[in-house]
């Protein structure tokens, strides 16, 4: 049997297969005759359907934990918003929650008026994304994918996996302790990501050549969801940190590992 | 909210819980199946789910599961070219160089024998998760998410042939595994 006859086998199976193609497996088929179909094909039919069948009842069907069963409800909740494309004064459209929400809590109100100082129609899509990646990478059962405070065992991880080798340094002495390193996609780029700890804090440093970055930090500071951005670059790289940490200590961060490039 | 009226982001919220909320055991069995552990399969539809909405603004479709599974399989495939597997990743994305099977012994085998076989869950899921993972995909789809053709081909972003041709093939692929002939002629991708 070729291949396109398997194919048309395996579409019949699916009940997928035209008329056109039945008869081209078959031959002419004279209306009413069932003889004509070949014995040998009859077989080959009835083992794919039992295969089918089998995979079918037997193959296991795996059930999303509830965390992820959980996951919309709670992306609803923290408003981490399906886009809703803003007006070009960046006024947000969906100004009435966030006017109810400072109405409710003066906390809200101070956010508010963050988000308006520092605009929020700037490329707020991709806060949104560094966002979601830092989130991510906070649910995750494994934060890191290299664990080491040493940089002469991060620093080669990341050698094997990115066309660039991106700073890396441990500030244990400065109250940011590093966790490790790990790879985020962004734009279909690699581009490394440092974690570091402050307190019980996490902090997501995404770490990228300039050239690379476009978009991705050209902003210095913003909000997102409760969560912090803040970014600073040198002819060299780009450093985007990401956390519930303030900003104020964001850009601590930020200033020590730029210095960190002497 | 706040008794002020539906806004726009709460008619997308609405509009996502109705069309893929529904869709996460699909999202999940998916990337339990294209990742092979619990862990990275929990971490790939995750991120998945979180880009899905993200992105839901610009999708104008009325079937949310081929849409979120098609994010579900890049998710996967992003993941794993950010592990530096990326000659395989590539492979995995073209396919087709496999030349066909040629091995005509699977058919000549009796009914009886294909269903003592066919009887083991273990043989059988064995065989699915050795599968090359472009063929792994279409046959999950298939058979387990009973997607049509043209659902699938949606989701992989391929042609209807495509998604035919492959399923033939993984249906072969998977008879010559359980023959146990499958490792041989099908080094694993995925």
């Amino acid at each position: 049997m070729n291949e396109s006859d398997e194919r048309l086998l395996s579409a019949l199976i699916d009940g997928e297969a035209g008329d056109g193609d039945r008869s081209g497996l078959l031959g002419p088929v004279p209306v009413g005759s069932a003889a004509s179909v070949a014995p040998s094909l009859l077989q080959r039919h009835a083992v794919l359907r039992a295969l089918r069948d089998a995979t079918r009842t037997r193959a296991r069907r795996h059930v999303a934990p509830r965390s992820l069963a959980a996951l919309p409800a709670r992306l609803a909740q923290q408003r981490a918003e399906p886009e809703v494309h803003r007006g070009r004064t960046g006024w947000p459209r969906n100004w009435q929650w966030w006017f109810g929400g400072a109405m409710a809590s003066s906390a809200v109100a101070a956010v508010l008026l963050t988000v308006l100082v520092l605009g929020v129609s700037r490329n707020e899509a991709d806060d949104a994304r560094l966002v979601s990646a830092h989130l991510r990478s906070m649910m995750s059962t494994q934060t890191v994918d290299v664990a080491s405070a040493d940089n002469h065992t991060v620093k080669p991880w990341f050698s094997g996996r990115l066309n660039y080798a991106p700073p890396v340094e441990d500030f244990a002495a400065q109250g940011f302790a590093l966790l490790g390193g790990r790879i985020e996609v962004f734009d279909g780029e690699p581009v490394a990501a440092l974690v570091y700890r402050r307190k019980q804090h996490l902090v997501n440093l995404y770490v990228m050549p300039t050239r690379q970055a476009g978009r991705l930090g050209a902003r210095s500071e913003a909000r997102h969801n409760g969560f912090n951005l803040a970014a600073r670059r040198d002819g060299e790289f780009t450093f985007i940190a990401v956390s519930d940490l303030n900003a104020a200590e964001l850009n601590d961060l930020l200033k020590l590992a730029l210095a960190s490039r002497g | 909210m706040f008794g002020l009226g539906k806004n726009p982001q709460e008619q997308a919220g609405a509009r996502f819980a109705q069309l893929v909320t529904p869709h996460m055991d699909a999202a999940y069995n998916l990337a339990r199946w294209l990742a092979g552990d619990d862990a990275s399969a929990q971490d790939i539809a995750q991120e998945a789910v979180t880009r899905a909405w993200q992105y839901f603004a610009s999708f104008r479709g009325e079937e949310g599961r081929p849409w979120l599974l098609g994010i579900v399989r890049r998710t996967f495939y992003d993941w794993h070219a950010a592990r530096g597997l990326r000659a395989q990743h590539e492979e995995a994305l073209e396919p087709d160089h496999h030349e066909h099977v040629a091995d005509e012994s699977v058919w000549a085998e009796s009914p009886e024998r294909w269903a003592s076989r066919l009887a083991d869950a273990d043989l059988l899921n064995g065989a699915l998760e050795l599968l090359p993972v472009a063929y792994r995909e279409v046959l999950v789809l298939r058979e387990l998410e009973d997607m049509s053709y043209k659902e699938i081909a949606r989701a992989i972003d391929a042609p209807v042939g495509t998604v035919m041709s492959r399923l033939a093939r993984a249906r072969k692929m998977m008879l010559l595994s359980l023959q146990d002939k499958g490792v041989q002629a099908y080094e694993r991708i995925g």
